[in-house]
């Protein structure tokens, strides 16, 4: 009988989760054949679907796909580490707060894209370009997570900590760390959407491979199912990076996600 | 007569151009229960976290190193399972000693099949039992109780009050208990230091033997002495 429920409320949470979905996509395939727009401008998601295919089949799709992920793992890793080793030490330490925070709050507001044309300048358009811009994109929203959450973990914490145990590494590690944790993982979170950005138009600046590059290729081309169905695998490649943090996350700190008795 | 085993004299605590402590001095012998109590703000844990060695203070404190200290908020590191929070403090033991230490604690607090637990996963008065095993593990010289159930209810608050008072029997620790509530600090001490205006203004002995049973709360001198608290709290000299 619970079995029987149980299945009925998962089929109504995919129900209610799926059916806006599926309605967007026939509304947008009826819209398309129904030639209300022009359809080469808007073709339809069959359209976009075999497009997709081809670019399987050609081999393409992997290489772009491998290539725009690893351009921003090593970007991301660059730029997380340094984010959160920094953050920690300008949020715990006052002098070196007061000598580092001013130089990297100026270059904070500045928007990451508006560095690309002056690094390619720099770095030329090869992936060592690509990744120092998405590394220079990813360190800020890590740092200043990092940072805010090293300055106000809770006294309490390390004066427990003090009581119980000599070893400064072993509370900076045991306790310090984890404390921080949740603003690292929200730095870190915001910093994978950075990270996509950041490739995406690190490609269309100039690259040879890359899903960025496929997009701004098609655009020439004038090939707009190929554009649509290489911005539908960004926006999957883009959830399936935040999928797997999330689910990383939860296998690593699982006290982050359990559900406090009342 | 033995040495004291804390002393503070004229210590003096000041946040800027404000005082959160001036100029008190406190003595304690070991195994003594103290409670100290008084309003919110008046500087009760200030003063014991000036002992503890958290905070800077002027004056002269004498205190053994090793303490233990159970918080009100924050009293686990929720990152850490009821055995590690235990054993974080058990650093100087091997690792079988260790494991048999945190065993032999959460046997104490009728814990023992909780190790695996997160303290999310606990209750409000759990979570203290285990902050209060975590504390002692180490066996502290002294044990500092920051307020630990104020913010629990009003039944748990009183089953948590007999419940101390049953491991502290074993243990006889120095304890030292900072509360707002009277009846808890009349119910737990043997002395109550009462605290107003960031000045200590009464050092009352309580004559309740031990053990003290639920009958002690409703006894013509537990109420008397419960009037005489407030008084001290509310005015800082008895009317």
């Amino acid at each position: 009988m619970a079995t029987k429920r149980n299945f009925r409320e998962k089929l109504i949470l995919f129900s209610q989760r799926a059916l806006p979905v599926i309605a967007f996509i026939l509304l947008w395939e009826f819209t398309s054949r129904m030639e209300v727009v022009n359809p080469r401008l808007f073709p339809a998601p069959t359209i976009v679907f075999s497009a997709l295919v081809e670019w399987v089949r050609s081999g393409e799709l992997w290489r772009d796909v491998t290539a725009s992920y690893w351009r921003m793992f090593v970007g991301y890793l660059f730029g997380g580490v340094l984010g959160v080793m920094l953050g920690m030490i300008t949020g715990r330490n006052r002098i070196i707060n007061r000598s580092l925070s001013s130089l990297i709050q100026l270059f904070r507001p500045l928007p990451p894209v508006a560095i690309i044309p002056l690094i390619i300048v720099w770095l030329g358009i090869g992936d060592t370009a690509k990744i120092f811009s998405i590394a220079f994109a990813v360190f800020f929203p890590v740092w200043i997570n990092t940072h805010l959450g090293a300055s106000s973990v809770a006294s309490i914490y390390l004066w427990s900590a003090q009581t119980l145990c000599q070893s400064k590494v072993k509370i900076a590690l045991r306790v310090l760390f984890p404390a921080v944790l949740p603003s690292i993982v929200a730095g870190l979170r915001t910093a994978i959407a950075t990270a996509f950005i950041m490739v995406y138009v690190a490609e269309i600046a100039g690259a040879s491979s890359g899903i960025g590059y496929r997009i701004s290729v098609m655009h020439l081309a004038y090939r707009i199912d190929k554009m649509m169905a290489a911005l539908l695998i960004l926006a999957l490649a883009g959830a399936l990076a935040d999928f797997l943090f999330a689910q990383a996350i939860r296998r690593a700190f699982p006290w982050t996600t359990l559900e406090r008795k009342s | 007569m033995k040495p004291a085993l804390i002393k503070a004299k004229n210590v003096t605590v000041a946040y800027g151009d404000s005082y959160a402590l001036e100029s008190v001095s406190f003595e304690c012998q070991d195994g003594e229960f103290i409670s100290i109590v008084g309003k919110s703000g008046v500087g009760k844990s200030t003063f014991l976290n000036a002992i503890a060695g958290f905070i800077p203070y002027e004056g002269e404190i004498q205190a053994p190193s090793n303490v233990g200290y159970v918080f009100q908020s924050y009293a686990l590191f929720p990152w850490m399972t009821i055995a590690k929070n235990i054993e974080f403090g058990l650093e100087h033991l091997e690792k079988t000693a260790r494991h048999q230490r945190v065993m032999e604690m959460l046997e104490k607090i009728d814990m023992a099949g909780f190790a695996k637990r997160y303290p999310s996963q606990l209750s409000g008065g759990q979570v203290q039992r285990v902050a209060l095993a975590r504390a002692l593990a180490p066996d502290p010289a002294v044990l500092f109780m920051d307020e630990p159930y104020g913010a629990l209810d009003h039944h748990t608050r009183e089953k948590m009050q007999d419940w101390l008072l049953s491991v502290w029997k074993d243990t006889r620790k120095t304890v030292l208990f900072v509360t707002h509530y009277i009846e808890e600090a009349i119910f737990l001490a043997d002395r109550i230091i009462v605290v107003n205006e960031k000045k200590f203004v009464a050092d009352i002995n309580v004559p309740f033997s031990r053990p003290r049973g639920a009958d002690v709360r409703f006894s013509k001198t537990f109420l008397d002495m419960k009037h005489q608290v407030l008084e001290y709290m509310e005015n800082g000299v008895e009317t």
